[in-house]
C-alpha cells in the first residue's frame, strides 16, 4: 500500500513538472519591472559630448532603461538650445521633460585612488529642484574640465520614478543609485 | 518679501509665477500688515507635517566644511538633516524661516540674497544692489547671516 502511495506520488510529481515543462515552452517570457530599451547599453550611461571651451566638457547622461529616472538640480529650470530663422541661436528654458535639454546637475565627484567618499561637486544651496529623465530621454550637463584633470569620476545620483518622493540624495531606504562617468572613460584626445 | 518677489523673476529662467506680496502685506494706510494669525500658520505646518512635506531625513547635512541643516525641493517639501535637531530653539526657528522662504516660487537661494543684500546696502540716496554670490551655497549662507543679525531675539 505504502509503495502504491509513493507511486502514485511520483506520477503526479511527473506531471506536474511535465506540465511546468510545458508552460515554460508555451508562453513567451513576460517582461516586469524596468528593461533596457538600447540591449548594447547599461540602464543609465554618461557620455562625453564636447566641449563648450577647453575649460568646460559637456557630458550626456542618458536613460536607457523603459523606468523615469529622477535627477536633482540647482534652482533653475532646464535649457535648451533653440534655433533662430536667422541662424542664429538661442538658449531658452524648458518646462516638463525634453531630451536633450541642459540642467545645472547635481553630481558629485570621487577620487578612486585616494579612497574617498564621493563628494558634491560645487556648492548646491538648499532649495533644490528634481528633473524627471523619461524612458530613453537624455540630459546633458556641463563640469569644469578641472574636475577631470585631475583624474576624478564622476557620480551622479539619481532615484527610479517609482520610488516615490524620497530626496535623491539621501535615498530611499538607504539604496543608494549612481550611474558613473570615469576619468578613464576619456580618450586621449578628450582629456584636458 | 516684496523686494525678494521683484529680485526673483530676473533671476536666470525663472519659469513659474512670482507672488506679489504687495497687497498681502500692505493695509490700507500703506503700512506693513501680517496677513495671518500665528495660530493658521502653526494650523498649516501641522497640514504639511501630516502629509509628509516636512520630514526628517536621518542622516548628516555634512560635507567638508559645509552644513546644510535643512533641503526645500521643487518650492514644495522640507527635509531636515540630523544637525537641524542639534541646535536650539532660536537656531531652529532661523532654519524655519529660511527654508519656509524657498517654498515660494522663483525664491531660489540667489533671489533672496540679492533682496538682503539690497536691503543691506541701500542708502538714502542709494537703491541698494543685488551683490555677487560665488554660488548657491554662499547666497544661502549670506541668508542666514542677515536673518540671524535681523530676526534673533
Amino acid at each position: 500500500m505504502i509503495i502504491r502511495i509513493s507511486l502514485g506520488i511520483v506520477i503526479l510529481g511527473f506531471l506536474f513538472l511535465f506540465a511546468g515543462a510545458s508552460f515554460a515552452q508555451d508562453r513567451p517570457p513576460r517582461e516586469t519591472g524596468c528593461n533596457l530599451i538600447d540591449k548594447n547599453h547599461p540602464p543609465q550611461f554618461i557620455l562625453y559630448e564636447g566641449k563648450s571651451d577647453p575649460s568646460v566638457i559637456n557630458l550626456r547622461l542618458r536613460n536607457n532603461s523603459n523606468c523615469p529616472i529622477v535627477v536633482e538640480t540647482d534652482d533653475a529650470l532646464a535649457t535648451q538650445l533653440k534655433k533662430l530663422p536667422n541662424g542664429g541661436m538661442k538658449i531658452e528654458p524648458v518646462i516638463g521633460s525634453h531630451d536633450g535639454v541642459r540642467l545645472r546637475l547635481h553630481y558629485l565627484i570621487e577620487h578612486r585612488l585616494r579612497g574617498e567618499a564621493p563628494k558634491p561637486a560645487y556648492g548646491w544651496g538648499d532649495s533644490v529642484f528634481t528633473y524627471h529623465i523619461l524612458a530613453g530621454q537624455s540630459v546633458i550637463f556641463a563640469i569644469p574640465a578641472t574636475d577631470l584633470k585631475r583624474h576624478f569620476d564622476i557620480a551622479v545620483p539619481f532615484n527610479y520614478s517609482w520610488e516615490g518622493r524620497t530626496s535623491v540624495m539621501m535615498a530611499a531606504g538607504g539604496v543608494v543609485h549612481r550611474v558613473y562617468f570615469l576619468f578613464d572613460d576619456l580618450s586621449l584626445d578628450q582629456r584636458p | 518679501m516684496s523686494i525678494a518677489a521683484d529680485v526673483a523673476p530676473s533671476q536666470p529662467w525663472a519659469g513659474q509665477i512670482t507672488p506679489s506680496f504687495h497687497t498681502l502685506l500692505t493695509n490700507a494706510s500703506g503700512g506693513l500688515e501680517p496677513s495671518y494669525q500665528p495660530n493658521a500658520a502653526l494650523m498649516a505646518y501641522g497640514g504639511a507635517l501630516a502629509q509628509g512635506r516636512v520630514t526628517a531625513s536621518g542622516v548628516s547635512g555634512r560635507s567638508g566644511n559645509v552644513t546644510t541643516f535643512g533641503v526645500t525641493t521643487n518650492n514644495t517639501t522640507i527635509v531636515w538633516n540630523r544637525e537641524f535637531f542639534t541646535l536650539g530653539l532660536d537656531g531652529q526657528a532661523l532654519m524655519t524661516l529660511h527654508e519656509s522662504l524657498h517654498l515660494i516660487p522663483n525664491f531660489s537661494d540667489f533671489a533672496i540674497a540679492g533682496a538682503a543684500h539690497m536691503m543691506a546696502s541701500r542708502g538714502t540716496n542709494n537703491p541698494g544692489n543685488i551683490g555677487h554670490f560665488e554660488d548657491q551655497t554662499a547666497a544661502s549662507q549670506y541668508i542666514n547671516e542677515q536673518i540671524a543679525a535681523h530676526c534673533q531675539p
